[in-house]
Parts: C-alpha cells; structure tokens; sequence
C-alpha cells in the first residue's frame, strides 16, 4: 500500500457538508439517512438497509459511491446465487494452459448487496466474510479487498416468502441498520415535480475521493469521548442487560459500534468531542437490529429503541 | 407469571437454600433423626435432578411423611407440644423439596421459612439466637425476591448470584432502627413464658434426683446457669451458696425431692404471691441483719425451681415460696428468666420446732443401710452429745479424704465404701455421708441442691454461674437455732469455697489440654478475654432486652419522658420517626456528597435549577434542556445559554472551567431567587 507512506490530507469540515448536501440533492429530504449512511461508512462499518422498493436505496448507495469516487458494484441477490457468483472463480485459459482467477463483483469499493435475504446462507456468509476480514478466500488463495471497502446491503422486511433472513449474530457484522421511510408531503411534491433522478445522478461530482475518505475515518476515530460520555453510553448498554425489555443485551462489540458511531456522527457535526446528542443520533441505528424486544419477539424498530431510551438519564 | 410456572433452577436452589439456613438452629435442638431425614430428603431429590428424573412415587412419598409422622408421636408421646411440631414443619419444609416444581409450592414453602424463622426464638432467646434470626429472615427474603423475579434465563445454575442476599441484609439492617423504636415504644404484650415448650436438649443443669456422679457429671460443663446482678456490695465466694431444691428423702443411695413436696397446690407446701394461702410459710423464718438484693437472670432450665442465696424473698408475682424456703416458678422456666430477690445472711429458720412429719421426714434412713457408719455414728454418741457429731464429720473429712473429680465407683452401699473404703468423692458423696451421719446422730438433715460460688465478672460487675458451679450440701436443724448450714465439701477442699471451683480445678483439667475446655479457654488469655466479651454482651442483651417488659418499659419510659401518657408517646414516637428519616437523609446527602465529584455535585445542582424552570425527562441531552430553557424569552436566556455552552465545554470537550460554570450557576439562582 504505497498510499500509507505519503500522509492523508486534512479534510475540512465543509468538504463533508457538502458531501452530504450533493447526495441531497438526488435524495429529497433524506439528509438524516445520508448522515447516517455517511457517518457509518466515517466508523468504517457496513450498512444495513431495510425498507420497501422504491424508497431510494438504491438511489442512496450509488449516489454515496458517486460524491466519494469509490468504484461501485451492484449485485442483486436471488436464491440460486452461490458463493462464486460474488467471490469470482478460477478460469481455464487455453491460451497460457493455466488457471487464471476471474474476480467476482466483491472486489470494489462500494458493494450494494440488494436483498441480501434472498440467497442461501451459504452465499450471505461468503459476503459476511468478505465484510468482516475484508478479505476473500477462492481456491485456498486469500485476496485482500480494496480499501476502503464499503457494503450496502438492503432488504426488504415485508414479502418474506422464500427468503433466509440473517441470523442474529450475522447481523451483527453490520454497523448500522437504518430505514429511510416515506419521505414528506413537501419532499415527496418536489420528486414528483423535479426531474428524473437518474439525470441528476449524473451531475453529482466526486468531493470525497478515496484518499480523502481514508483521511476522514482516521480523523473520526480520534474524536474525544469524554468520561461523561462514556458513563452515558454504559448507562445505556447497562440498562439493555438488566430492565428485562430484551431477551439479551448489547454486546461490548454492539457497545463499541454505538461509541464509534457516535463519533463519526460528532466528526460530521463538526466537533472534536462527542455529546450525548450524537450518541442518541446514532442510538436507534446501532442498536436497533441488535436488540429483540421480549415481548414482541422482534427485533427493536427504531422508534422503539428511541422511546426507550428516552428513559435513561443522560445528565447525573 | 402464574402460580402454575415452572420453579427455575436458581429459585429452587434459593429455596433449599433458606430452608437449610432455617431449619438448621432448630435441628441443633431436636432429636438427630429429623435433620437426617430431612436431608435424607434432600439427598434424594438431588439424586433424581442428577438422574433427571421427575418426582418420585406418590406412594413412596406418603411413606416417608407417615413415618415421620410416626417417629415423631413415637419419640414425643401425645400430647404434643411445641417441640414435636417444630421437628415436624421442619422436615416437612425439606421433603418438600421431593415434589416441588412450580411458583405455588415454592411460594408456600416460603411462607414456612419465614414462620420457622419465628419458631427459631422459641428455643434459644440469646444474641446469637437473634442474629441467627435476623440471618434467616434475610436468606428467606432474598428467595423470596428470586421467586418473584422473571425466571427466563435462569436455569443455567452457573447464572446464581448472591446479589439479593445482600441486597436483603441492607433492608434488614436499614429495618432495624425502627424495629428498635417498636420495640422501645410499642405496648409489651405478656410474654409466652405460658407456652409449655419442652426441650429434651434445652434440659440442664441441677435434677430433683441425686445419685453419686450427678453432680459430677456437671463438673465440666462451662454453660452458664444464671448471672446475677447485685445492687450493692458483691457477698464473698464463701456466701454465695444458690440454694436451688431440697432433698429430703433418701433411698439407701440417692437423694430426691419428695413426692409430696413436688405437689404445688396453693398452701399445702408452697406460699404463692398474690394469692391467698392456708399457711404462710414467710412466718416461719426470722430474719436478721441487712437485705441483699440482687437480680438473677435464670438461663433456661425448664424446670420449676429457682434459685437464690438462703432466706430469700421474692415480690414478683406468681412466684412462690416452699416450705423449705425454696423459690418456685408455678411454669417449667423455658425461656431466660429475671426475677429479683432480697436475701438475708443472717436468719432463723424454723427454730420454734418441726411438725413431726417433717421431723420425721428429715431423719428417715432405710433401715440396715450403712451399719459401718451407724456403728461409727453409735461410737461417737457414746461419747457426747449428739450436737459434737457435726464437729467429728468434719475433723473426719479433713483428715484422710481427698475432693476429686475422679470418683471410684460405689457399689450399693454408697455411703459405707465411701467413708471406709474409697475416701475420695466429689460433694455429692461428702453431702450424702454427711446427712445420712447426722440423720442417725437424730439429728433433721437434708440434702440443698443448688450451686456454689461463680464468677465475677470483671468489668461489668456482675455475676456468672456456670454449670460447674453446681453443688450440694447438708442443712440440720438445732432446737432454737433452726436449720443450719453444713458444707462438708468445707471440710476436704476449703480452697474449693474460696476460690471457686474453676481455680481449684484448673491445674487437674488443665492436663486434658483441650484449648476449647472450659479450662483451656481461661488459661489463654486472649480467648478468655473474648470468653468474657461475649458473656458481658449476651448479659447486655438479658437485661436490656429480654428484661424489657411492661415494667421495665413503664420505668424506662417515664424517665425519658417525664410521665407516660399518650401524648407524650404520641410526641415522642413522632419525633423519633423524623429523626430516623432525618438521619437517613442525612446518610445518604453525606454519602453522595463524598461519593460525587465536585462535577457530579455541580451538575446535580444544575438539573435541581433547570427542573425548576423547565419540565426535563431524563432522556434529555444537555442540549435539549438548554434549548427548553432559552426558548422562553426571558432575561435570564443568554445566562441559561453560556452556562450551557460551558457546561458543553466541561463535560465533553474537555475543556471547560468548573469554577466558571459554578460562577454562572450562581448568577442563575441569585437570579431566579
């Protein structure tokens, strides 16, 4: 990695402003999702999004890829996908007589893993190890992916017929899982007065290359939890494991997830330290798909995380 | 949760755990057979867990009841008292176990802990019966709390925690200052002195019946008896001789108490206080020189009698007095007793004459028994009259006989081997060869029964005799001079009445070695000390709260308050309860003051302003409650918002003044005031 050797550029404030606001504009009144979006790939975490078609996942991830420059691929998930599909396979050629590997959609920057619930296991876990080594083994032969490496996977949480969801601990792999929902009266007016948003993809210019983005993770990591903050946040995970709401509670790993995340969040607000407000931003995202309520069985919404957090003292 | 769900692991453990924790001072009280078949029961459902069988067969289990059932009436013969039915609540809480599964059973056993938790006080009222207790009922509430807990998750057994254990001992603890004021102010109900609790274990110290060796085998026993608390001077070890019950008939090799005597119908032997009585037995002493009071403080013994120094008189109610000059209770005294006492050293007891029963009654020797002494006895009158025999026992017992712990054994004629043959004995055999001397001297004698000596205690003053200190000597009575004291055992080892026993005996027990006797203890200073530590605490506990009735509480009460009346209580019982809140506010404010940083303090006094102003849920971020408290115009909104910003600088960044947020919080409440 010779980029390692020359140092990342300081980005300023208003490059990540900007950002956010670019994919704005191919995403009417979603600056929230974008933040989200945004500051979980600054966490260097994959993102999880689940919500119905035509919501702007898509439109989301591609437009994330296109404002950071970061080469995009986009696999759509079926059930009889297998693991090579994604990974790639080694290729007879006839002309060298040797085996040559063909790389599969895995090896890029960004990876929009569009209804990941509608392959086997076989092949989700392929990907969840491609997320978490950041690595692909084909054929005993260990390839390192890209950095940065990004995956968006969606998946749609209503027709669940002849779909595996991730299992509990998978779900885990994913930093943040976040649903954009319908967007508002006003939003929705001016997407259908406006003009194709595919046109205005187009028009979006990479702010944040690749380097820059490095630069920016490397900033967020070293943004100030004080000790408040940090009371605060084993406040929270302390009253996952005992108010008895869940059937388990947050993990270290999901607790080290919401203070990265939180992090990344002050870092796009501007600060060099985190406040309990950015901890909440991120709260329902993070621990949202890693919590099931008791009652229910299901796993927390995000509205539901928030009601319940409201009941835990940020201040004393 | 229904009453039908499934008792997890943990409750269940928690259960067995209380029970055990119960039951356990109860057993030590009751015959080994029950504990055995209790844990038996125990032992047998841990056997089927392991196996991971369910509960065994109903039949075999109305067995185990019905023989239970069974022992107990067979070993207790009906009518039962308290002491059978403990033994059955108790083991019947542990084979329980054999068929518990769900919340109902468990809650039910529950409610049996805390009752034999109640029951515990029936058989030992001492400190550490009460600590026990207090223990018990904290275990209990600690499975109780498991019980009421959601039990998803908890039957993994490596998931028990002691948590609640403490949790509930801190709720003991915090209780106990109000159960303290209950206690000092509530009205004392009668004791339940009346409950007839008859404990084979419990049953101590001196018997109505003494053969050789009875004494003797008190000998070792460090138990204390009583303790006594005397007004004025301490008598001398040599008058402290507790007159406990006289033995007048004799059988040829034991001395016992009479039939007759045992009968406790008003006036036939016994003057009762309070009520009417044919004779007054009280006439027949006279009594001479100054009073001793004194208070003793009778460790269960439950038997009737009590005891005291000679010519005793006693004020309280019920109790009653003997012909014999002996204090009776009219119930078996089955829980620590106080009673206070006025004796006097000097007295004249029956010196008009005896009623020839009696005369004949205290003279009685089986026929043909002992015709060695008879014939020694002969000898002496021969040569004087029958009042120098006395002076003859004496020089005879101070010249060859030896005062031992180490008795030979006596065949059926006692009193012969003992005076001609074996010459060692402890007092009992000096007692009974003395009396049965004077009886054929024609001289009325009678066996006392009672103890000797003790110990004094030395920072608390007060009294403690133990078991060892029992004794037994003679009393014969002269025309005009009445029954006169005879301490035979005087004669062999005076050192044995001036010094007490336990220094008299403390080089002979000395070679068991055994730092847990009685005598090991005394000679390691240390444990000595701890020894009389403990004794001075339990003696604290006697007077103070055991000794705490109606009487006492009415004394305690109106020196406090002046007089007792309702308002006064009412005033009283208020102003404790304020304090007790008081002092627990101020507890808790001092311990968060030291707990709590200056920060901590700082900030708690900032949400105690804001909340003031604005409604603030504890789900708020600071900026939230900033943004509430800036959004209503007022003149103190700029104030609200540096204060929030530096707050925001000092609890996140790092880098704010605590010195200026206290400034402008401050500022804040001056001006809010």
């Amino acid at each position: 990695m010779d980029s390692s050797a020359e140092p990342l550029p300081q980005v300023s404030i208003e490059t990540l402003t900007d950002v956010v606001e670019q994919v704005g504009k191919v995403l009417y009144g979603k600056q929230q999702s974008v933040k989200l979006a945004l500051s979980c790939m600054l966490a260097r975490g994959h993102l999880l999004i689940e919500d119905l078609p035509g919501l702007g996942k898509t439109t989301l991830a591609s437009a994330l890829a296109r404002v950071t420059g970061l080469e995009y691929r986009r696999v759509q998930f079926t059930s009889d996908m297998l693991p090579a599909d994604l990974t790639g396979f080694s290729l007879y050629d006839k002309g060298s007589g040797d085996f040559r590997f063909q790389p599969g959609p895995v090896f890029c920057q960004l990876l929009l893993a569009d209804e990941i619930n509608r392959s086997s296991p076989k092949t989700q876990s392929a990907l969840l190890e491609a997320m978490e080594e950041r690595q692909v083994s084909v054929d005993g032969v260990s390839r390192q992916l890209e950095q940065p490496f990004f995956v968006i996977a969606t998946q749609n949480p209503f027709s669940l017929a002849g779909t595996f969801s991730l299992p509990e601990s998978q779900l885990d792999r994913f930093l943040m899982r976040i649903s954009m929902g319908y967007p508002e009266a006003g939003d929705e007016r001016a997407i259908l007065a406006g003009e194709d948003p595919r046109q205005q993809m187009d028009q979006l210019q990479p702010v944040l290359p690749a380097q820059q983005l490095l630069a920016c993770q490397q900033q967020a990591a070293q943004v100030k939890a004080s000790d408040a903050v940090l009371n605060y946040v084993q406040r929270l995970i302390e009253a996952t494991r005992t108010d008895g709401q869940f059937v388990h509670g947050i993990s270290p790993r999901g607790g080290m997830a919401l203070v990265q995340c939180a992090r990344a969040w002050a870092f796009l607000e501007g600060r060099d330290y985190v406040t309990p407000d950015d901890v909440q931003a991120v709260l329902a995202p993070v621990f949202g798909h890693r919590l099931v309520f008791r009652q229910s069985g299901a796993q927390a919404s995000l509205d539901l995380v928030r009601d319940w957090a409201s009941g835990i003292p940020v201040l004393s | 949760m229904s009453a039908n769900s499934e008792l997890s692991r943990i409750q269940q453990l928690w259960i067995v755990i209380a029970v055990l924790v119960v039951c356990i001072p109860i057993w030590y009280w009751l015959p080994l057979w029950v504990p055995a078949i209790a844990c038996g029961g125990l032992a047998w459902r841990a056997c089927l867990l392991w196996q991971g069988k369910s509960s065994p067969n109903r039949l075999l289990m109305a067995l185990v009841a019905l023989a239970l059932a069974m022992g107990v009436i067979w070993h207790y013969r009906p009518p039962l008292g308290v002491e059978p039915m403990s033994a059955i609540l108790s083991a019947c809480a542990a084979l329980k176990f054999l068929e518990m599964r769900r919340l109902a059973e468990g809650r039910m056993l529950i409610l049996l802990c805390y009752f034999l938790g109640g029951v515990q006080l029936i058989f030992s009222q001492d400190i550490g019966g009460f600590v026990l207790c207090l223990v018990s009922i904290a275990v209990t509430l600690a499975a109780h709390t498991n019980l009421n807990r959601d039990n998803e998750g908890q039957y993994d057994i490596h998931q028990f925690r002691m948590e609640s254990l403490w949790q509930m001992g801190r709720l003991v603890v915090i209780s106990l200052p109000l159960t303290l004021l209950i206690f000092v102010l509530a009205p004392r109900l009668p004791s339940f002195t009346l409950v007839p609790v008859e404990v084979e274990k419990a049953r101590s110290g001196i018997s109505d019946f003494m053969d050789p060796g009875s004494v003797t085998s008190l000998g070792l026993s460090g138990e204390v008896a009583f303790r006594v608390d005397f007004e004025g001077e301490v008598p001398p070890p040599q008058d402290r001789y507790w007159r406990g019950l006289v033995l007048t008939q004799f059988d040829g090799n034991a001395w016992s108490v009479p039939p007759e005597a045992r009968n406790t119908r008003d006036g036939e032997r016994i003057t009762w206080n309070g009520r009417n009585s044919r004779e007054d037995w009280r006439d027949q002493i006279e009594l001479l020189g100054d009073p001793i009071r004194y208070q003793i403080y009778l460790e269960p013994t439950h038997r009737p009698w009590l005891f005291a120094l000679p010519a005793a008189r006693i004020d309280e109610p019920g109790l009653g007095l003997t012909r014999d000059n002996n204090l009776v209770s009219p119930v078996p005294v089955a829980k620590t007793f106080r009673y206070g006492v006025t004796s006097w050293p000097e007295y004249l007891h029956q010196p008009e004459g005896l009623s020839p029963e009696q005369r004949l009654q205290n003279l009685r020797v089986p026929p043909g028994n002992s015709p060695m002494s008879r014939e020694l006895v002969n000898s002496w009158l021969a040569q004087g009259p029958p009042e120098q025999v006395v002076m003859r026992i004496f020089q005879l017992f101070n010249s060859e006989f030896t005062y031992t712990l180490d008795t030979p054994t006596y065949g059926d004629s006692v009193v012969d081997e003992f005076l001609f043959d074996g010459k060692a004995g402890f007092c009992e055999h000096f007692a009974s060869a003395a009396a049965v001397m004077l009886r054929m001297a024609g001289i009325p004698t009678r066996v006392v029964a009672g103890y000797q000596g003790g110990e004094l205690h030395p920072s608390q003053d007060y009294l403690i005799v133990h078991q060892f200190n029992a004794h037994a000597w003679v009393e014969f009575w002269l025309p005009e001079r009445g029954w006169r004291r005879f301490d035979p055992t005087a004669a062999v080892a005076p050192e044995r009445i001036e010094m007490g026993f336990e220094d008299f005996f403390a080089d002979q027990e000395a070679n068991n070695q055994n730092p847990f006797s009685f005598a090991g203890m005394r000679n390691m200073p240390l444990m000595n000390w701890v020894r009389l530590q403990f004794d001075s605490l339990n003696y604290a506990w006697l007077s103070w709260v055991l000794g705490y009735d109606s009487q006492a509480q009415f004394d305690f009460l109106s020196g406090l308050l002046g007089e007792v009346s309702p308002l006064r209580i009412t005033v009283a019982l208020a102003a404790s309860l304020l304090s007790c809140w008081a002092l627990f506010r101020l507890v808790n404010w001092l311990r968060n003051r030291l707990r709590l940083g200056a920060q901590q303090q700082m900030m708690r006094d900032y949400l105690k302003l804001a909340s003031r102003r604005v409604s603030v849920e504890p789900g708020d971020t600071l900026s939230r409650v900033t943004q509430k408290l800036a959004s209503n115009e007022s003149p103190a909104r700029q104030s609200w918002l540096a204060l929030g910003r530096e707050l925001e600088k000092l609890l996140y960044a790092g880098s704010g003044d605590l010195a200026e947020c206290r400034r402008l919080l401050r500022n804040l409440r001056r001006q809010q005031a």
